[in-house]
This record gives structure tokens, sequence and C-alpha cells, in this order.
């Protein structure tokens, strides 16, 4: 019999419109939109992944850019790891990352990859070579990602899903 | 199922499935127009977004906020608005039920054509409600046809149970999207303590959630359920709590509970309306299902009475426990021998009736505003002071009895300083009294006299006669013996004795006919004060004035001249102030004797009349 099936919760933060929701769509659907929706509260998707023999099926809660109120907070509770979202076109977004990273100590137990979005956009691209050593350090493992071409989309959140497993 | 049933079936219900069809084209068609809708939506705000960046982040605050108040103010509808969010899945898993709710009613129908049957048929054709719904209004009462139990925190799906269809599919998420909603509900309703989902109507069927320490139990129920439905999900889900603690603690194992997917199949109930159960009785083999009846009973007893006593053990502690004050239940669980109970305890809260064997307890300390321990504290802090303190429910402190100033400054700094006090009144407060003032009220300062004390000095002042003042300091000195007493104010009269005497005593001398030496003056003036001052002490007091003589000249002669004595002293002692009435005279002019000048018999003498001896009413 192969391994029972694991489920496990996930939560994408980010500023408003770095991308999220069209990550996770891009994951789940493999679809992109240049349209944008803003999400209100959460919205849930849910996606099955095999890793090394082990079913494991993330739920995962898109929860709305921090700007939208802060109940992003609430969201969080019983979550087993954290996709950091920032946009490479927007200082902004990463140091927004950091600061919330730095303000909520329970955050650093539970395993985190963070991407870097919109890395298509090349001609707009504003992140250095010393912002990136230092998202490294704090949040362990970076990577560039683009909803829009597919880039890394996959890869992050399986590392992510192998933190989890590791977490263990 | 035969084919000929089949053709029967289609005769007899061919408008009920046109219906039907009909039905399930409308919840298309309704999706269609909502996805067509979102689709304009979302490229009118895509516009308003080119046109103006800055619209982005000012409409995203609102939304969250807008959602909030809207929420405080009117609960109700908004959880009606978070409908459409799960409302797809439910809709499409109805369309599925219906399917599944004709197959059940495939063999109702094959009973054949009762007259219960006929009639509903006539209903439905006159009615238009497609028959097989009908049959499920007529008969049944409700139907649990789901059952998600889910982790409270992480919204996981830890088992579930029901009907198949597209919900059943998609179950994972709906309930994250559930815990989702229900975690901004509570959020928003924070202040109302508690406040969380407990039900949300989706369509024709009903949402309910059952609240549960680490899990809760959300249920969709067809039909018109009842309260006590409510009960039994409750204890259902304690129960569950109770068998499987470890395993609920455990995110690995969700999904893959066999015993509790048992217990939530066991809440898909169908109850029956109550005329068709009597129906359904047909009395066949009736003796076989008494006997399994009764074997199932035994079982069940047999089993159920050692769960319910653990359960009973369980509830009344719990019971117990929420009515200690000061106490804060946090989890009670079974270990390995007897029960754990985790909680928060003020160092003042009792549990002294809930420690016994198997019952360990693992407490954190922490400070409850229970009024009962705020009014214990509070009895703390006054006790050894004359004063009581009564907590009101607004965390007034009223405080009543005696303290000295300086005593009720520092316990009103403390009062004040106590959380769960918000304000002191000391209006009933009065001032101690001291042994000094008790001493007065039982032995009264002596008329005319003023008494002030000030730093254990006494000092007296006015006037009084020496028996009233002696024995009041006779009190003073045995009580106070260490008191310094200042009486140079003080003028000690003689008493009435002491003033009969010197009354007698005075003797006015005349040396020349009625004239009176500058010490008869003063004889006179002092035997006024006298005799007023025994008048005070007793009105009938009276004197008897004795003009005397020598014996030089005519006795004629002294006798007037005594008379005149007398009658002159007694207008200088009216002059002074003596009440003419009491004062009579007499003479004494000189009997016998050598005719020779003697000064020392030229005089007035006094006497004092007593009343007893009867001279004056
Ligand atoms: N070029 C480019 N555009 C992207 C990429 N990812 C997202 N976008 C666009 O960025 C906008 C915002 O994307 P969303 O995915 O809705 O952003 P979000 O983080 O979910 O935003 P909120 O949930 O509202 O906070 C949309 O117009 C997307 O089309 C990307 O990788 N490249
Ligand atoms: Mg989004």
């Amino acid at each position: 019999m192969s391994a029972p099936v694991l489920t496990r919760k996930i939560c994408l933060l980010g500023r408003l419109a770095v991308g999220k929701t069209s990550l996770v769509r891009r994951f789940v659907e493999n679809v992109f939109d240049e349209r944008y929706q803003t999400t209100v509260g959460v919205s849930i998707h849910t996606k099955t992944l095999n890793i090394n023999a082990q079913t494991i099926k993330l739920i995962i809660w898109d929860i709305a850019g921090f700007e939208q109120v802060a109940h992003y907070q609430q969201y969080l509770r019983g979550s087993h790891g954290v996709l950091w979202v920032a946009d490479g076109t927007e200082p902004a977004s990463w140091q927004k990352l950091l600061a919330i990273h730095q303000n909520h100590q329970s955050i650093h137990a539970v395993p985190g990859v963070c991407l870097i979005n919109k890395h298509d956009l090349l001609d707009q691209w504003r992140i250095r070579n010393e912002d990136i050593a230092h998202l490294q350090k704090v949040f362990g493992f970076v990577l560039f990602s683009s909803a829009k071409t597919g880039e890394n989309v996959e890869q992050g959140f399986t590392e992510l899903a192998k933190r989890l497993l590791k977490d263990q | 199922m035969n084919s000929e049933s089949d053709k029967i079936k289609q005769l007899l219900l061919a408008d009920e499935l046109a219906l039907l069809q009909q039905l399930r084209e409308k919840v298309l068609e309704s999706e269609h127009f909502s996805e067509a809708v979102a689709d304009v939506l979302a490229t009118a705000t895509q516009r308003a977004w080119k046109k103006d960046p800055a619209y982005q982040a000012s409409l995203a605050k609102p939304i969250g906020e807008g959602l909030k108040t809207a929420l405080k103010r009117e609960q109700r509808s908004i959880i009606d608005a978070f409908v459409p969010v799960i409302g797809p899945m439910i809709r499409a898993s109805v369309s599925a039920s219906i399917k599944k709710l004709m197959a059940d009613l495939n063999r109702i129908l094959e009973l054949g054509l009762s007259p219960k049957a006929i009639k509903w048929r006539w209903q439905s054709w006159k009615t238009g409600v497609p028959f097989a719904e009908l049959v499920f209004l007529n008969t049944v009462e409700y139907q649990v046809q789901h059952a998600f139990l889910i982790d409270k925190d992480s919204g996981l799906l830890i088992e579930y149970a029901g009907h198949e269809g597209e919900l059943a599919r998609d179950k994972d998420a709906f309930s994250a999207m559930l815990t989702a909603i229900n975690d901004f509900v509570a959020d928003t309703l924070a202040d109302d303590t508690g406040s969380r989902l407990r039900s949300a109507e989706l369509g024709e069927y009903q949402l309910w959630i059952i609240d549960g320490p680490r899990a809760y139990l959300a249920v969709l129920i067809k039909g018109n359920p009842s309260e006590r439905l409510r009960e039994s999900l409750q204890d259902a889900l304690d129960k569950i709590h109770f068998l499987y603690a470890e395993e609920l603690a455990n995110s690995d194992q969700y999904g893959q509970l066999p015993p509790v997917r048992l217990e939530l199949e066991d809440l898909l109930i169908t109850k029956n309306r109550q005329a068709d159960d009597d129906d359904n009785h047909t009395g066949l083999s009736r003796q076989k299902g008494w006997i399994a009846a009764l074997v199932l009973m035994a079982l069940v007893a047999w089993g159920g009475w050692r769960y319910l006593q653990h359960k009973k053990q369980l509830h009344n502690l719990t019971a117990q426990l929420k009515h200690i004050p000061g106490f804060v239940l946090q989890d009670i669980r079974s270990s390995d021998d007897g029960l754990l109970v985790t909680g928060l305890k003020d160092p003042l809260a009792d549990l002294s009736v809930v420690r016994h064997d198997g019952v360990k307890f693992r407490l954190r300390p922490y400070l409850s505003l229970d009024a009962s321990l705020v009014q214990k504290r509070l009895q703390r802090l006054s006790e050894g002071t004359a004063l009581q303190a009564r907590l009101a429910e607004n965390g007034q402190v009223t405080l009543s009895g005696t303290a000295s100033e300086n005593t009720l400054a520092s316990l009103r700094r403390q009062l004040l300083a106590m959380p769960g006090v918000n304000a002191v009144d000391s209006t009933q407060v009065t001032a101690p009294v001291s042994p000094w003032q008790r001493f007065l009220s039982r032995n009264p300062v002596p008329e005319n006299i003023q008494a002030t004390m000030t730093n254990q000095q006494l000092t007296l002042q006015g006037e009084t006669s020496g028996t009233q003042i002696k024995s009041w300091l006779a009190a003073v000195t045995q009580a106070f013996p260490d008191m310094a007493i200042d009486t140079r104010h003080l003028r000690v009269l003689p008493d009435k004795d002491a003033l009969i005497a010197a009354i007698n005593a005075s003797v006015i001398t005349m040396p020349r006919g009625t004239q009176i030496t500058a010490e008869g003056k003063q004889s006179i003036t002092s035997l006024a004060d006298k005799l007023k001052l025994l008048q005070q002490q007793d009105p009938r007091m009276a004197i008897t004035l004795t003009g005397s003589t020598d014996c030089t000249g005519s006795p004629e002669a002294n006798q007037k001249l005594a008379q005149r004595r007398a009658e002159h002293v007694k207008q200088a002692l009216v002059q002074h102030g003596v009440d003419k009435q009491r004062i009579q005279t007499d003479t004494k002019p000189c009997a016998s004797g050598p005719a020779r000048l003697d000064p020392a018999l030229r005089r007035v003498t006094t006497k004092v009349i007593q009343p007893a001896e009867g001279h004056l009413p």
C-alpha cells in the first residue's frame, strides 16, 4: 500500500498586487491573466504533489495583500508553511516582507520560501545583489519567478513542500 | 431493477423528470449569468485601475474595512453574502443529491400506488412541484447529508462523511474556506465574546457549525432540523474529542481515521415524519426484531455504561471547574491515570472541591478580576482596620466604618492600584472616636466649664463649684493618669456648706451710726456674691440680717439704730443684685451691760435660713 496522503496548509504572504493570486493560478490551473482582481480576505486552492513517493495535498491560502486591514494574522493560524512573495520591480514589496517577518516571532518556526516575482519585467527589475543576500539570510531560500512565463513557479511551491516534509 | 418497472416509472414520472431537467438548466443558467457579470465587473475595475494607479491601494482597504463594519452592523445579511463563495460548490452538490434522492425514491415508488402516493401525484400535477421533491417534503423531516470534522486552527479537514457529490470532491477547499469565514466572523465580532458563526442558510440547505475545543463540526442538512439535533451533534463532537484527543492533535493522520469517519457516518441520519414512522411498522418479523433489539440494547448498555461513567466524570468536573471563580479551564483530557486539567488559576481561587484522586492539574497563575476574588482581596487589604469594603458591579468600592485620615488615604491609594477597582467611595467613613471623646460622652464636662484638649493637654476654663469639678477631675485623672491639666483659667467656687458657713461668719462693722467702712464695703460685695451663688444652688435659701448696737445711748435709740443698720446692709445687698424677697432683717440692740463704747458690737451679722427650718415658702 502506498503511503497515505498528507494534507498541509500553506499561506501566501505579500503586498498588494505582487502576484500571489497569479502564482497560485499558474501553479494550480496553469493559466495567467493580465487583469488584476484583488483578493478579498482569502481565497483557497488545493493541489496534490508527489515528492519522493510521498503524496502531499497542499491547501493553499491565498491571503489578501497586507494593506487590506491587518487581518491576515488570523489566517496564518495552524499554517505549516509560508510562501513569501515580493515584486522584483517594487523595492517596498520586499522591505515590507522583511518588516512583517521581523515582527512575527512565531512565524520563524514555520518553513518558508521567498519568491521575487514578475521576473519577466527585466527592464523594470530593481532588486540589487545585496538585497537578495539579505533576503536569503532571512528566508533561507529565494527564487526569481514569473507567474506570466511560469518561471520557477512549480519549483517554488515544490521546494516549500519538500521543506514541509523535512520539517516533520 | 427490470425494464418493466423502469417503463412504468417513465410513464408515471415523465413530467417530474422533465421538470427536474428544467431545474438543472436553470441552475446552470444562473451560473453562466454570474460568470458574465463577473467578467464585466473585472474589466470595469481594471479600466479604473489603469487610469489611476492610486485607485488600487485606495480600494483595497475599504473592502476589508467595509466588510468588518458591515458584519458588525448586520451579521445575518453579511453571512448571506458569503454564500456565493461556497454557494456554487453546494449548488452542484444539490443537483447531485437530487439524483441520489431519485434513486432512493424508486424504492418508495415501487411500493405501488398507495393512496398517499396518488394524493402527492395529484398535488404535484396541481402545483408544479416535482413529485420527488413532494415525497421528500412529505416523508422526511430532515436529513443530515454531509458532515465535516475540521481542525479549528489550520482549517484542515480531519474526516468527512457524506453523500456523493461535487462537495465531496472539493471538501478540503470547502473546509478551509469555511474556516476562513469563521475566523473572519470571530475576529470581527471579537468584542461580543465568543461570537462565532453558528448556522447559515444555503438555499434549501442549512449549514450548521458545532464548535469544539480543537475541531469543529460542520454539517449540511436538508429539511427542517430541530434544536435537539444540535444537542446530539454537540454530544457526538464531545465524544470524538474525548476518544480521539491524540489523533486530532496530529495532522499527519488527518484523512486516515476510519473510526472517526464511522462516528461521522453515524451522524448522517434521516429523520422521517412521525406519521410515516407508524406506517413503516409492517408487523413482519417483529419477534426477530425484538430479540435483536434486546441483544443490541444489552451490548449498548454495557459499552455505554462504561463510557457514560467516564463521560459523566468529565462532564461533572468540567461543570465544576467552570464555576470556580478565578479559574479558567483551558483543556481537560484523559491521561494514563485519570484526567489532566490545564488552566489558569488565580492564587485565591479555591480548587479544593475538585482536588481528588484521578485529577491532575497543570496550572499557570493569572490574576482574575472575578468580583468574588476582588472582594476577597479587598477584605485582605482592609483587615486590621475598622473599615468594611464593598465592591459594586461597576468596580466601585464603597468603604464604611471608621478610620483616621491617614489610614483612609493609604487604603484608598492601595485600592485604586488594585486591578478590578475603578473608583473608591469613602463618604460613609467616619473619623474614629478618640478615648477622650468616649470619656466625655460618659462624663460630661460640668456646667459652665469649657474643656479643650490639645496635644494631651487639657485646658479648663470657667466657673464651677468645688464638689462638681472635683469629682469630674478625679474621673479624668483615673482614666488618663498622664494627662496634663491646665486649671489656670478655672475658677472653683465654694460649695453650699462652705458658702453657708462663710455667709454665717460674715460681719459688717459700722463704727459710727450706719456708716460703712471700706472694709465693710468689701465684705458686702463678697457677701452678695456668696449669697447669689448660694441661691443659684438652691433658690429657696434666704438670710436674716441682724443689726446690733453697743450699750451707749437709750435703749429706744439703740433699737432704731440696730434696725437702720440691718436695713442699710439689706439695701446695699439689693444694690449688688441680691433678691430682696430673700432678705429678712432682725435687731439685737444692747440688752444690758456697762454703757461703754464697744466698736465690736456696732455691726450687722448674717445668718442663713435653710428651707428645712420652714421660714419661707
Ligand atoms: N508581468 C507580470 N505581471 C504579473 C505577474 N504576476 C502577477 N502579475 C500581474 O500583477 C497584477 C496583480 O496580480 P495578483 O496575482 O492579483 O496580485 P495579488 O498579490 O494576488 O494581489 P492581492 O491579492 O490583491 O493582494 C495582475 O495584473 C497580474 O496580471 C508576473 O509574474 N509578471
Ligand atoms: Mg490576490
